[in-house]
C-alpha cells in the first residue's frame, strides 16, 4: 500500500497554490488598487493577471526541470554551494517572515471584529499551534485540506455575497479608462503582490506526482484568483463607491456590514463571514509554513520535516509581534512584498532558469 | 514533549480563557442613542457629579434605551425599556459611563436609530466627531438610521410609545415602511455616510416627537456636516423621486374639482447633467406606473375612458414636474446643497466637464438649470367604472 | 483450499502429533487431552461379528449433529453395513475404503493424521471416527446448533428493504450474501483466529471488481493479529485499523447482508466473524458512512433529499450546541434582532453561564441515552419519556436553564440519530462536548479551530490507503464519485463503480457480454 506521505497531485498543487494566494491579498486588494488608480482597477488588475501568468511559466518550467529536486536542491547544484545555501537561509526567512505576516493579520482582524477584549497573543499562539500541527502532517494532508477548503471558499463567497447584489450601483465604475497608461504600469508591482506565495510552485513542485499537468493547473489557479480578487473588488467599489472604498481599512469585510438577512436565522453575516476567512487564513499560513519547516530540512539535509516544525514556532510567533500597530504592519509587509517577494517570486527564478539553460547549452556545445 | 507543550498551553487557556465572554443577559442591547449637545443651564438633564469637581467640559448628552427583554420573554415584569441618559466630554467616554450606570455591557450591534438632537446636528464639530466614532465602531451596522429630531433626541428616546419596546424597535417598524410612504426618507446610516464623504451633502430622516407618539417624517439637509434645513413631507416625496429611490407613496392631483389620490407603484428616475452652450442642466426623466384608487361616488364612465385618463396622467405628471422643479430650485437657492448628486454624476459620467468645474462646483451648483420630464402611466382603476 | 493451507503455514507452530495404530491408545490420549470437557461424548462400539474391531465416536454435544451420528453413522455402521463388516478377509486398508465408500452416508467426510486437528474438529463441532488398527481418523462434518432465527437487525432498519438480518453462524451468514450474489467470482477465504478461541473469520470479496493490493493489506493484517480470543469483530477492527487514536471507525459495520453485498459490488471487503452478526466492511470512507442503504431502494429525488438532509443533520449534531454558546455567550450580533432580545430575556435569572448550561443539557441528554440503552426495551422508553419530557420541562420551569436549551439540546440528539451507522454517530457526539469547551473560551473562533482540527485529523486519516475524506480528497480527479455523496444521481446515471477504489473493472451498467470478456481480462 502506498503510504508516503508526499505524494500529490498537479491539481491538489493547483487549489495550494490558489488558497496560498487568496488569503490576505482578498482584504487588501480593493482599497490599495482603488487608492491608486480610482476606478480603473480592474483594468489594472487584467493587466496584472497577464503578468503572473508569465511569472507562474517561469516558476512551473523551472519547476518542470527539476520534477525529481527541491529547490534547495537543484539551486545548490547550479549556483554553487555558498551561494546556494544563502538563497535558501533567505528563502526560509522570507517564508518565516510571511507566515508571520498573515499570522499578524489574522490577530489583527480578530481582534478587531470578533474578540475584542481576549489579547492577540492568545489568538496568535492558539491559530500559530493549530497550524504547526498541521504542519507535521506533511504535505499530502495539507494539499488535501486546500483542494477541499478551497471550493467551498468560492462557493461560499458567492452565495454570501448575493445580498449585496440589488445594491450595487456599477455607475461607480464609470469614468473608465481615465487613467493614464504610465500610472497603471506603475500600479502593475502593487498588484502583483496580492500574488506573492507563488512560489510555493517551485518549494513543493517536487512532490507532484503528475508533472506534466503543472501549468496547466497553475493557469488556471491563478485565473481563479484573479477571478476572485475581479469578483470582490468590483462587488466592493460598486457597492461603496471609490471615496468610501479608499477610506475604509478592510472594504471587503465593511462589505458584509452592509447585508441584513431579514428573516433569517442569522442576521449579521459579518461574523460569520470572518469566521470563514480564519479557515482561508490558516490555510494560507500552513502552507507557508510547511515550506519554512521544509526548506529548512533540506538545507540540513535532513530526511524528516517536521522536527523543523517545533523550533519555528517562536520565530514567527516573534516576528509576528514585531509591527507596534496596523500601519506599522502595512508599512512593512509593503516593504517586504517589494524587496523579498520581487526577488523570490521573479528574480530568483528567473535567475535560475537562465543559468539552467546557460549550462545545458555550454553542455551540449562541450559534448559537440 | 510537543504533547507536553500543547497541554501547558491548553491549560494556560483554560484556566484564564473567556476574556471576551459575556453572558446574553448580561448585555443591554441598545435600541436608540439619542445624541444632544450639552446645555448648561438646563434642568432636564440628570447630574450625578457635583458641579464644582467638574473638570471636564461636558459636551454631549447622550440617552440609551434598551428593552426590558423579560417582557418579551414573559419572564419580569416593569417597564418595557430602561432609558439612561449621562453627559461627557466625547462619546466614548458617554458610553463608558453609561456602562458603569446600567451595570451591562452595551451592545449597539442590534441598535435601529442614532437620533441627533437639533441643537447638536447644528454643530459641525459635534456631527464630525459623532460621525467618524459611528463609523470607525466595528459593533455598528451600515443598515441602522440617523435622524434628527426637532428639539431634543432624549426627549425622542424616552417617548412612551404603545405596544413595542421601546422607541428603537419602533422605529425599525416604521422604518419598513418606507416602501409605503416616501415621506419617510429612504436614507440609511450606509447612504448618508456614503453621500456626505462624496458630495458632502445628505438627508436624513426627520424624526417628530409628541407626547405618546413618535413620527417619521420629512427629513433634515446636511451639508458640511452639519444640519443646514428641513425638508416638508411632501419635498421629501419629491426628493424620493429625484434620487430614484421611491417605491409607493400617493400622488395626490385635481381634476374637474375632483381630487384623485394616485397610487405609485413603481417609478423610475433617470437623472443626467449635461452640458448646453455653456450651462449646465440637470434633467430628470421620471417614468411612474399608478393606480387610480379612488374618484367620486356616482360620477360615472369617467375612469374607464382612455382620454379621461391621459387627461388625469398629464395633469398630476405636470403637477409633479413643478414639485420637483421647486424643490430642486429651494435646494439651489436655499442650501446649496448637492443632494442630488449631479457632481457625482459628471465625476463618472462626464469627467471632460467634471475637471474644469469640479473646483467650484459648490458655487456652480446653485446655478445649473433643471429640466423635469416626468410621466405617469395609470395602469388599473379598481373594481367600479 | 491450497491457498488456506499455504497461508495458514508459517503460523503453524504446533507440532503434528502423529495418530498411533493403537486404538486405546488413541481414545486414551483424546481423552486426556479432553480432560474434564464433559461436553464430549465417547461413544465406543464393535459393530463386527467377532467383536474385534474398536469404533468409537468422539463428538461434541450441543455443537454436533446428533441426528446425523445416529442415522447415517452410527445406524448404518451397525446395522446395514454389518454384513459388510462381517467378512473378516478384507484387509486393514480396505476396510477403511468400504467403511468410507459404502457404509456411512455423509456428505462431508475426510481422513486425518494429527492428533491435534481431531481435537480442533471436536470442539469445532465435527465428529471423529476411531478405527482400530489405523493410523488415521475419520472426521465427519456433523456441525450443528441451535441458533438465532433470521430477524431484522435492531439498528440500521430500512422501511423498504430486506429485513434480513445478520446471525451469530458464520455460514448462515455466508449464505445470506451467496444467495444474493451469484457469482464464481465472488470469494469466501476463511481463516482462524485466536490462539485458544479458535474462531472463524471470513474474507469476502469479488474478483475482478476488489482492489487486489488493498485486500493483500487486509490479509497481511489480519496475519498480524496474535490475539487469544476474537469474541467480536470489534476485536478485529481495532486491532486492523490504521489509527487506533482517532474517534472515527476506519472501518464500516453492518448487520445487513444487502449493505455488505452492495460494498461488494462496489468492490469493497467484507469481513465476517463467527459468533457475532456484525460484518465489517473495508474500506470504509465518511460517504459510505452517511449512507443507508434506503438510499438506492428509493427514487433518486427522494434518496437525494434525504441524504443532504443527513449530511445537514450531521452539522447540526456537531455544531449546534457550541454554536448556541458562542452565539449568547459571544456574538448576540450575529442573531436577527427579536431572536436576541427573545433570547436575553429568556436566559433571564438563569443561574449559569450558557456554556454550564449546555455541557449539563447535553451531559445528562448522554445519560440518558446511555440508560436507555441498558434498560429492558419497555423501561428505556418510559425512561425517554420521563428524562425527555419531565426534567427538560422541570428544569425549565425552575429557571435553571433557559427553554431554548431544552429546544437545542432536543435538536442536536435528534440529528445525531440520523447518522446510519452508531459508530459514527457516537464520534460526532464526543467531539461535539470539545467544540462546546472551546466555544465557551474562544466564541466563534474556537468552534473554527476545532472544526480545523477535526478536519486535519480526517484529512490525515486513511482506511487501508483510501483516504478518509474521500473523494473529496482523492489524488486523482474523481469527480465522478460526486454522483453518489450529497445527491444520489438516478439509477441509470452511475454507469461507473466508484472511483476512489481504483480498481480496473469499473463498469456498473453495460451488456453483460461484455462484462465476461473484461473479468476474463482481469484475470
Amino acid at each position: 500500500m502506498n503510504r508516503n506521505n508526499d505524494k500529490i497531485s498537479s491539481f491538489q498543487l493547483g487549489m495550494l497554490i490558489s488558497i496560498t494566494v487568496v488569503g490576505v491579498g482578498i482584504l487588501t486588494i480593493p482599497r490599495t488598487l482603488t487608492e491608486e488608480v480610482g476606478p480603473d482597477g480592474w483594468i489594472v488588475l487584467v493587466f496584472t493577471v497577464f503578468l503572473v501568468l508569465g511569472v507562474g511559466r517561469i516558476l512551473t518550467t523551472l519547476a518542470g526541470k527539476f520534477s525529481n529536486q527541491n529547490i534547495v536542491e537543484y539551486s545548490n547544484s547550479l549556483v554553487g554551494k555558498f551561494l546556494g545555501t544563502l538563497i535558501n537561509v533567505g528563502l526560509c526567512i522570507y517564508l518565516v517572515i510571511f507566515a508571520a505576516f498573515e499570522l499578524r493579520i489574522f490577530g489583527e482582524i480578530t481582534k478587531a471584529y470578533l474578540l475584542f477584549n481576549t489579547p492577540i497573543e492568545i489568538l496568535m499562539i492558539t491559530l500559530l499551534l493549530t497550524a504547526s500541527y498541521f504542519a507535521r502532517s506533511g504535505i499530502e494532508s495539507i494539499a488535501r485540506m486546500a483542494q477541499m477548503i478551497f471550493p467551498f471558499i468560492i462557493i461560499f463567497a458567492f452565495i454570501i455575497t448575493i445580498p449585496v447584489l440589488s445594491e450595487l450601483e456599477f455607475s461607480n465604475l464609470l469614468p473608465v479608462f481615465r487613467t493614464p497608461i504610465y500610472k497603471i504600469i506603475q500600479v502593475i508591482p502593487v498588484t502583483f503582490f496580492s500574488f506573492v506565495g507563488m512560489e510555493m510552485i517551485i518549494v513543493c513542485a517536487n512532490f507532484v506526482v503528475d508533472p506534466q499537468n503543472i501549468k496547466k493547473n497553475i493557469d488556471k489557479s491563478i485565473l481563479m484568483v484573479a477571478a476572485i480578487y475581479m469578483f470582490i473588488l468590483i462587488i466592493t467599489v460598486t457597492r461603496f463607491g471609490i471615496i468610501e472604498t479608499t477610506h475604509i481599512i478592510w472594504p471587503s469585510l465593511e462589505l458584509f456590514k452592509t447585508i441584513d438577512l431579514p428573516g433569517a436565522f442569522i442576521e449579521n453575516i459579518q461574523i460569520f463571514v470572518i469566521a470563514v476567512w480564519i479557515i482561508t487564513v490558516f490555510m494560507t499560513l500552513v502552507p507557508l509554513y510547511f515550506g519554512a519547516s521544509l526548506t529548512l530540512s533540506r538545507i540540513f539535509k535532513s530526511k524528516e520535516q517536521n522536527y523543523l516544525v517545533l523550533p519555528l514556532i517562536p520565530l514567527v510567533y516573534f516576528m509576528a509581534l514585531i509591527p507596534e500597530n496596523i500601519a506599522q504592519l502595512g508599512d512593512y509587509s509593503d516593504r517586504f512584498a517589494y524587496y523579498l517577494g520581487t526577488f523570490y517570486m521573479l528574480i530568483l527564478p528567473s535567475t535560475l532558469l537562465l543559468i539552467t539553460y546557460i549550462k545545458k547549452k555550454a553542455r551540449r556545445n562541450k559534448g559537440v | 514533549m510537543y504533547k507536553k507543550i500543547l497541554l501547558c498551553i491548553m491549560s494556560i487557556l483554560l484556566m484564564t480563557g473567556c476574556w471576551d465572554k459575556i453572558e446574553i443577559e448580561k448585555r443591554a442591547f441598545v435600541a436608540i442613542v439619542g445624541i444632544d449637545k450639552y446645555e448648561e443651564d438646563k434642568k432636564n438633564i440628570i447630574e450625578t457629579e457635583e458641579k464644582n469637581l467638574d473638570q471636564i467640559k461636558n459636551r454631549y448628552v447622550v440617552t440609551v434605551s434598551s428593552p426590558n427583554t423579560g417582557l418579551l420573554a414573559q419572564k419580569g415584569e416593569g417597564d418595557p425599556k430602561y432609558v439612561y441618559s449621562t453627559v461627557g466630554d466625547n462619546l466614548e467616554e458617554v458610553l463608558d459611563e453609561l456602562e458603569t450606570r446600567t451595570g451591562r455591557t452595551l451592545n449597539f450591534r442590534h441598535t435601529q436609530a442614532i437620533v441627533l438632537g437639533e441643537e447638536l446636528a447644528k454643530d459641525e464639530t459635534l456631527v464630525r466627531e459623532s460621525l467618524d466614532n459611528i463609523e470607525r465602531s466595528p459593533g455598528v451596522g451600515r443598515k441602522i438610521y440617523l435622524m434628527v429630531t426637532k428639539g431634543k433626541a432624549q426627549d425622542v428616546v424616552n417617548a412612551k410609545i404603545k405596544d413595542e419596546l421601546g422607541t428603537g424597535l419602533f422605529i425599525r417598524e416604521i422604518m419598513r415602511r418606507k416602501k409605503i410612504t416616501p415621506k419617510i426618507p429612504d436614507a440609511d446610516l450606509g447612504y448618508v455616510l456614503r453621500s456626505l464623504h462624496e458630495s458632502r451633502a445628505a438627508i436624513t430622516p426627520r424624526m417628530i416627537v409628541s407626547e405618546d407618539e413618535i413620527k417619521v417624517a420629512g427629513s433634515a439637509v446636511f451639508k458640511n456636516f452639519k444640519k443646514i434645513g428641513w425638508l416638508g413631507e411632501q419635498e421629501t416625496e419629491k426628493m424620493m423621486f429625484m434620487l430614484n429611490k421611491l417605491n409607493g407613496g400617493i400622488l395626490n392631483t385635481t381634476i374637474d374639482n375632483i381630487r384623485i389620490p394616485l397610487q405609485v407603484t413603481d417609478s423610475k428616475t433617470k437623472m443626467k447633467v449635461y452640458e448646453k452652450n455653456g450651462q449646465i442642466y440637470t434633467s430628470f426623466d421620471i417614468k411612474v406606473e399608478a393606480e387610480l384608487s379612488q374618484h367620486l361616488f356616482e360620477v360615472r364612465n369617467q375612469p374607464l375612458d382612455d382620454g379621461y385618463l391621459k387627461r388625469v396622467e398629464k395633469i398630476a405628471s405636470k403637477e409633479l414636474d413643478i414639485g420637483i422643479e421647486t424643490l430642486y430650485k429651494k435646494i439651489q437657492k436655499e442650501f446649496q446643497a448637492d443632494l442630488v448628486q449631479s457632481g457625482e454624476y459628471l465625476r463618472k459620467y462626464e469627467p471632460n466637464i467634471w475637471k474644469r468645474v469640479e473646483k467650484d462646483w459648490n458655487e456652480i451648483f446653485p446655478k445649473t438649470q433643471v429640466k423635469v420630464n416626468s410621466e405617469i402611466i395609470i395602469r388599473r382603476i379598481g373594481d367600479t367604472q | 483450499m491450497s491457498f488456506f493451507d499455504d497461508l495458514f503455514k508459517p503460523k503453524e507452530e504446533k507440532v503434528k502429533v502423529p495418530i498411533k495404530e493403537d486404538y486405546q491408545k488413541n481414545l486414551d490420549t483424546i481423552k486426556e487431552i479432553l480432560k474434564n470437557c464433559d461436553d464430549v461424548i465417547y461413544r465406543e462400539f464393535q459393530p463386527m461379528k467377532d467383536k474385534k474391531m474398536n469404533f468409537a465416536v468422539v463428538y461434541a454435544e450441543g455443537i454436533s449433529n446428533k441426528d446425523l451420528l445416529q442415522e447415517y453413522v452410527l445406524k448404518s455402521l451397525m446395522l446395514l453395513s454389518s454384513d459388510l463388516l462381517k467378512e473378516p478377509r478384507l484387509m486393514k486398508e480396505k476396510l477403511y475404503e468400504e467403511i468410507k465408500k459404502q457404509s456411512i452416508s455423509v456428505a462431508d467426510i475426510k481422513e486425518i493424521d494429527d492428533m491435534n486437528e481431531a481435537i480442533d474438529s471436536i470442539l469445532c463441532g465435527d465428529t471423529v471416527l476411531i478405527v482400530d488398527k489405523w493410523d488415521k481418523f475419520f472426521v465427519i462434518a456433523s456441525k450443528g446448533w441451535e441458533f438465532r432465527s433470521i430477524s431484522e437487525p435492531s439498528t440500521e432498519t430500512v422501511i423498504r428493504g430486506s429485513r434480513e438480518g445478520f446471525v451469530e453462524t458464520l455460514r448462515i451468514n455466508t449464505a445470506l450474501i451467496r444467495r444474493r450474489i451469484r457469482d464464481p467470482k465472488f470469494k469466501i477465504k476463511q481463516m482462524q483466529i485466536g490462539e485458544r478461541s479458535k474462531t472463524d473469520i471470513a474474507i469476502l470479496y469479488i474478483e475482478g471488481i476488489v482492489n487486489k493490493d488493498i485486500l493483500k493489506e487486509v490479509e497481511k493484517r489480519l496475519y498480524e493479529i496474535k490475539i487469544d480470543a476474537i469474541l467480536e469483530s470489534g476485536y478485529i477492527e481495532q486491532l486492523i485499523e490504521d489509527e487506533w487514536k482517532s474517534p472515527f471507525p476506519q472501518i464500516q459495520n453492518t448487520q445487513r447482508p444487502d449493505v455488505v453485498s452492495a460494498a461488494l459490488f462496489e468492490g469493497r471487503i467484507a469481513m465476517i466473524i463467527d459468533n457475532t452478526p456484525v460484518a465489517l466492511l473495508i474500506p470504509a470512507t465518511i460517504v459510505a458512512l452517511l449512507q443507508s442503504p434506503e438510499d438506492y431502494n428509493e427514487r433518486f429525488l427522494i434518496a437525494s433529499a434525504l441524504r443532504i438532509l443527513r449530511f445537514i443533520s450531521i452539522v447540526f449534531a456537531l455544531f449546534l450546541p457550541s454554536l448556541y454558546i458562542a452565539i449568547t455567550s459571544y456574538h448576540p450580533g450575529m442573531l436577527p434582532t427579536d431572536l436576541a432580545l427573545y433570547v436575553a430575556g429568556s436566559r433571564m435569572n438563569v443561574p449559569f453561564p450558557a456554556f454550564i448550561e449546555t455541557f449539563i443539557m447535553e451531559a445528562s441528554l448522554e445519560l440518558l441515552r446511555e440508560a436507555g440503552v441498558r434498560l429492558p426495551g419497555a423501561i428505556g422508553s418510559t425512561i425517554g419519556i420521563v428524562g425527555g419530557l419531565v426534567l427538560g420541562q422541570a428544569a425549565v420551569q425552575a429557571g435553571i436553564v433557559s427553554p431554548l436549551i431544552v429546544i437545542v439540546v432536543a435538536l442536536t440528539a435528534m440529528a445525531a440519530y440520523t447518522t446510519p451507522n452508531y459508530s459514527f454517530a457516537i464520534a460526532f457526539r464526543m467531539l461535539r462536548f470539545i467544540l462546546m469547551i472551546l466555544a465557551g473560551i474562544f466564541g466563534l473562533y474556537g468552534i473554527i479551530l476545532g472544526m480545523i482540527v477535526i478536519l486535519i485529523h480526517l484529512c490525515n486519516l486513511k482506511s487501508f490507503g483510501v483516504p478518509y475524506l474521500s473523494p473529496f480528497v482523492a489524488t486523482e480527479t474523481t469527480w465522478k464519485d460526486f454522483k453518489d455523496v450529497f445527491i444520489r444521481v438516478p439509477l441509470q446515471f452511475m454507469k461507473k463503480r466508484p472511483e476512489f477504489l481504483h480498481r480496473k473493472n469499473n463498469d456498473r451498467l453495460k451488456n453483460p457480454k461484455s462484462a465476461i470478456e473484461e473479468d476474463t481480462e482481469d484475470e
